[in-house]
């Protein structure tokens, strides 16, 4: 049976209209944009308007109180009951956990443990696990990742990835993090200021523009998801679409699928083809629009920049942004509909391990 | 080695502490429930009315007693008539001692209480637990140092309880004459120096063992969270 849960609230810190599917939804957004109070609201802690509307499975749950909606909240700071073992813990809203999602969350050894002996990251897993116990409808993430040294988030990451595919029950990840965001979500919603402005599929919430403004220039730029070819030179040749593309290569295996990030001021671009030069990916690109950088930005980095929005080949729409300066617009006087190439670094290629 | 009026007046000052405690301390649970709630009317009042002990002459509040619960009384006669009035009753000492413990109980509680965060009620919420299930098997358990100490400190205070019980329970050999009152009937009649210092040091017992029952717990709770 799957689970869709089709939220309405209007809430003075946090306005949304959201259908949360299967899979991983991230709600990103800046600091202070109202993810947790959303949260809390559709978990139930939360005070709010008796006519906002929670439905799951076509009933309203958003008057029931907390204890009988069955929405799994895991809240920053894990928030285990310290009187009781993590055993206790885990099994403190019921033993719905099966095998497979203990071993994915690897917290088999810990159960005989008081939960103070346990690190951060544990504590995390350990709050995950008691949440999935109760069985809920919706697993809700507060930033699951805070605390936590980069090392360690990039196996957590991949344990939530891993959790996702072995339940049926869809989960509302909060992030403020786009790398995260990028790494573990199927669709995203975009949250500013107390209201959700975009949401999509993950592509399509990266792709807008409201997404650039709200993280800003540092964090423009797309996503792209391909598949590993070959792996020589220390580099991994991955394909979007038919299009090659050198990455560093970071332990990937042929045939896995990636997701790489290219922001949009690691792409050059040229008019000709460059010989003799150190960039490996040469890329022919269509220009579909241009844009002055909106004013945000521009405030932030004290240029005129234009955003060139690129299309990958002709036949399938994979975009890419190039941000350049506007003195270097001027320059090649490129226009839309024009043919040109984007120059990427492999080395300026982030790729999201999944 | 004790006397007969002094076995009679430390166990009178026992069964009075107990009682006193026994009916005091759930009382306190509630109070302190309720007064750290979201705000309600009437809130304010309850903290005030159970506060007043706290601040006013303990006889001032042995003179409520007797005149609300006094037999010519209006609700002292209807208690009268189910015979349940117990003015001039040990049950009266046990009274007068509870209401005076009652405000440090509540504190206890009360600090306890504050000490949780919310964020452990609301996720046992969210895992299915009812506002029952949040209490006993959340809230109890962590605040037990507080219930701990409110014990304590009720059942020194309701030992040691003078004016109220005097004022309200009068000075009843056997009856109510509870310890306080022995050694202040001693300290009153001439020639009894010798009968009060002893009531004075067994006065003293009680107190020290509840002081050690504290500390050996405190130092316990300690260990455990280690």
């Amino acid at each position: 049976m799957q689970t869709s849960i089709k939220i309405n609230i209007i809430h003075p810190r946090a306005v949304a209209a959201l259908v949360i599917k299967k899979g991983i939804t991230a709600l990103i957004g800046p600091s202070g944009a109202g993810k947790t109070t959303l949260a809390r609201i559709i978990a139930g802690v939360e005070d709010a308007h008796n006519k906002n509307t929670i439905q799951v499975n076509d009933s309203n749950i958003a008057l029931d109180p907390p204890w009988k909606r069955r929405i799994g909240y895991v809240p920053q700071d894990s928030v285990l009951f310290p009187h009781l073992s993590v055993a206790k813990n885990v099994f403190y809203g019921g033993n719905h956990l099966s095998k497979e999602q203990m071993n994915a969350l690897d917290i088999q050894h810990l159960l005989g443990r008081m939960p103070n002996t346990l690190s951060g990251g544990e504590a995390k897993r350990v709050a995950i696990a008691r949440a999935l116990s109760a069985q809920p409808r919706l697993l809700i993430l507060d930033e699951p990742t805070s605390g936590l040294d980069p090392k360690r988030k990039q196996t957590f990451l991949s344990l939530i990835r891993n959790l996702a595919r072995t339940i049926q029950i869809p989960i509302l990840y909060i992030t403020h993090d786009v790398d995260e965001m990028i790494s573990v979500a199927d669709h995203a919603a975009l949250m500013v200021g107390g209201s959700i402005q975009v949401t999509d599929d993950l592509n399509a919430v990266f792709d807008n523009p409201k997404t650039h403004q709200a993280l800003g220039l540092s964090d423009a730029g797309s996503v792209l998801t391909g598949t590993v070819m070959k792996i020589a030179h220390e580099l991994a040749c991955v394909t979007i679409g038919d299009v090659p593309l050198y990455i560093p290569h970071s332990g990937e295996k042929i045939g896995d699928t990636v997701r790489i990030r290219i922001r949009g001021k690691d792409i050059s671009l040229a008019k000709a083809p460059p010989q003799d030069i150190s960039i490996l990916n040469i890329i022919p690109v269509t220009i579909k629009a241009i844009s002055p950088i909106n004013q945000t930005e521009k405030e932030s980095t004290g240029m005129n920049i234009c955003r060139y929005h690129l299309q990958i080949g002709a036949s399938h729409n994979t975009k890419l942004y190039s941000d350049i300066t506007r003195y270097s617009h001027d320059r090649l006087a490129l226009t839309s509909g024009q043919t040109c190439y984007a120059l990427i670094k492999a080395i300026s290629v982030q790729e999201i391990i999944r | 080695m004790l006397s007969d009026f002094e076995i009679a007046a430390l166990s009178l000052s026992l069964k009075v502490a107990f009682m006193a405690v026994l009916i005091g301390f759930p009382l306190s649970l509630l109070l302190a429930h309720l007064l750290t709630r979201p705000r309600f009317t009437g809130q304010f009042s309850i903290n005030i009315l159970v506060h007043i002990p706290l601040v006013v002459p303990p006889v001032v509040v042995g003179y409520a007693l007797l005149i609300f619960l006094a037999p010519n009384s209006t609700f002292g006669s209807w208690l009268s008539s189910l015979g349940l009035n117990p003015s001039f009753t040990w049950g009266a000492a046990a009274i007068a001692s509870m209401i005076m413990a009652l405000p440090l109980m509540v504190r206890a509680v009360m600090q306890a209480y504050e000490t949780i965060p919310n964020a452990y009620i609301e996720v046992a919420a969210t895992l299915g637990a009812n506002p029952l299930r949040q209490y006993m098997g959340i809230i109890l358990p962590l605040i037990s140092p507080g219930i701990r100490t409110a014990l304590i400190l009720g059942f020194a205070r309701a030992i040691g309880e003078f004016g109220a019980t005097i004022t309200f329970a009068a000075n009843i050999p056997g009856l109510t004459r509870t310890l306080p009152l022995a050694l202040y009937t001693a300290s009153q009649s001439p020639g009894a120096e010798t009968e009060a210092i002893r009531f004075a040091v067994l006065c003293l017992v009680p107190a020290v063992m509840s002081l050690a029952l504290s500390e050996y717990f405190t130092r316990k709770s300690k260990t455990n969270s280690r």
